[in-house]
């Protein structure tokens, strides 16, 4: 039995003038036949045309000694849990961030909450760059390059402010920043809603799936603190070293790992094992059994602050199962 | 598949929904909650001085605010009679353990 559909979440972020704004107007305004309901943080609560728009007041639910790595949005939470409760159903969730706010909280918000996830499931971070000015911000604001390594979707807006040269400048950093993300250079935030709602994202397998080259792109340079990292290694994995590898990953480095997906195969089980985390978040399980022929090769990629690749390799080598 | 990680990352324990589910319940019920009062329970771990290594947090988010609330154990180990004596927690982080707020029924493991 297939499981309930979840309705997708998008994370709309970007910093401020990045174009956040006209995007959500797009999504508000334009007959697209999505039914789309926005949560942001403004007060009131309107309705335009077909789609709905709550707004809630930023409440941080800090759960460990103010560590970001587990801090959550209760106000999104309780604002979802309010919107699921409603009769109107809606094809997908749309939640602005502020333009200088960290996307972890909002992010580490779908991991907690097993009722939540039963019925809505992260889609897709989308972050806005400001094409032309977003530079300045890459040099001297640690959340601009954070928001794009947070980032499943990239939109590199304002192109008709910057040269082809500039834009493939951009892209390329951006790329540096975070391998897996989709880039998409628009002008006035002009893009299908297709290509940015519902998705899938979020999830390295269907991001393997749209682009299996994915993971042979020998991206590994690193110029910035942040980085992306992919590691791809053969051979099944000891599901108890990998855990105690993960864990002791997570407690000693959480706060640099932005974002960490990865596919494995660990003995004796006959389904892939998929995870993903941000920060101390971790959400692994099984999934579908290995298709014949499949190759099964672990992959890993980790996003975030200073990262150890040689200790990252390392580390995955001694969790293969002898 | 049935890991024993030490940390219960891919496993059994934080990701049973009934298992959140029931923790819920109980709180839902110890205070009387309405409806529309969302309650939350979270796992996490912690390597502070001070801490338990597993943690359970809950959050009750009412419109009028938030209460936030501790246990020193993994969400799996929690029982019906841990409710009552959770230890509150109304500014989520830097609490340390206090052991006389500790009920007869927290362990620290």
């Amino acid at each position: 039995m297939n499981p309930p559909a979840t309705i997708p979440v998008s994370v709309l972020t970007g910093f401020l003038g990045a174009g956040k704004t006209t995007l959500l107007n797009r999504i508000l305004t334009e007959k697209h036949g999505w039914k789309v309901a926005v949560v942001e943080n403004e007060f009131g609560e309107i309705g335009v045309d077909n789609q709905l728009v709550l707004a809630t007041e930023e409440d941080l639910i800090v759960m460990n000694n103010g560590c970001v790595c587990c801090t959550v949005r209760g106000d999104l939470i309780k604002t979802l849990n309010d919107l699921l409760r409603r009769p109107d159903k809606f094809d997908a969730i749309l939640i602005e961030t502020t333009g200088v706010a960290d996307p972890s909280p909002v992010i580490q918000s779908f991991f907690v909450d097993e009722d939540l996830k039963s019925k809505v499931r992260l889609d897709a971070v989308i972050t806005v760059v400001d094409a032309r000015h977003i530079w300045q911000h890459l040099e001297q604001n640690r959340e601009a390059r954070e928001q794009i390594a947070y980032g499943d979707v990239v939109l590199l807006n304002k192109t008709d402010l910057a040269t082809p040269e500039e834009l493939d400048r951009l892209e390329k950093k951006a790329r540096e920043l975070n391998i897996l993300a989709k880039i998409y250079r628009t002008r006035d935030a002009a893009i299908p809603l297709d290509k940015i709602l519902d998705v899938g994202a979020f999830d390295l397998s269907r991001r393997l799936e749209v682009s299996p080259d994915l993971m042979t792109a020998d991206e590994h340079h690193h110029h910035s603190d942040i980085h992306s990292i992919s590691l791809k290694e053969a051979g099944a994995l000891d599901g108890r070293r990998l855990n105690a590898w993960l864990g002791g990953l997570l407690k000693t480095r959480g706060t640099d790992i932005f974002r960490m997906k990865g596919i494995v195969e660990v003995q004796g089980e006959a389904r892939r094992v998929v995870f993903q985390g941000v920060h101390m978040m971790f959400d692994g399980r099984p999934d579908r059994p290995w298709r014949d022929g499949e190759d099964r090769s672990n992959i890993l990629v980790f996003i975030g602050r200073n990262l150890p690749e040689q200790e990252l390799r390392e580390g995955l080598r001694a969790c293969r199962a002898v | 598949m049935n890991f024993n990680f030490e940390f219960d990352l891919f496993g059994e324990g934080k990701k049973d929904r009934s298992l959140q589910g029931q923790i819920k319940e109980w709180v839902r019920a110890h205070f009387n909650l309405a409806e529309d009062v969302t309650v939350l329970v979270a796992e996490i771990f912690c390597d502070q001085p001070g801490c338990a290594p597993v943690e359970t947090h809950i959050a009750v988010l009412k419109a009028s605010g938030r209460e936030q609330y501790r246990m020193m154990r993994p969400m799996k180990e929690v029982i019906k009679q841990d409710i009552p004596r959770m230890i509150p927690n109304p500014d989520g982080h830097g609490a340390r353990i206090d052991l006389d707020k500790l009920g007869d029924g927290s362990q620290w493991k």
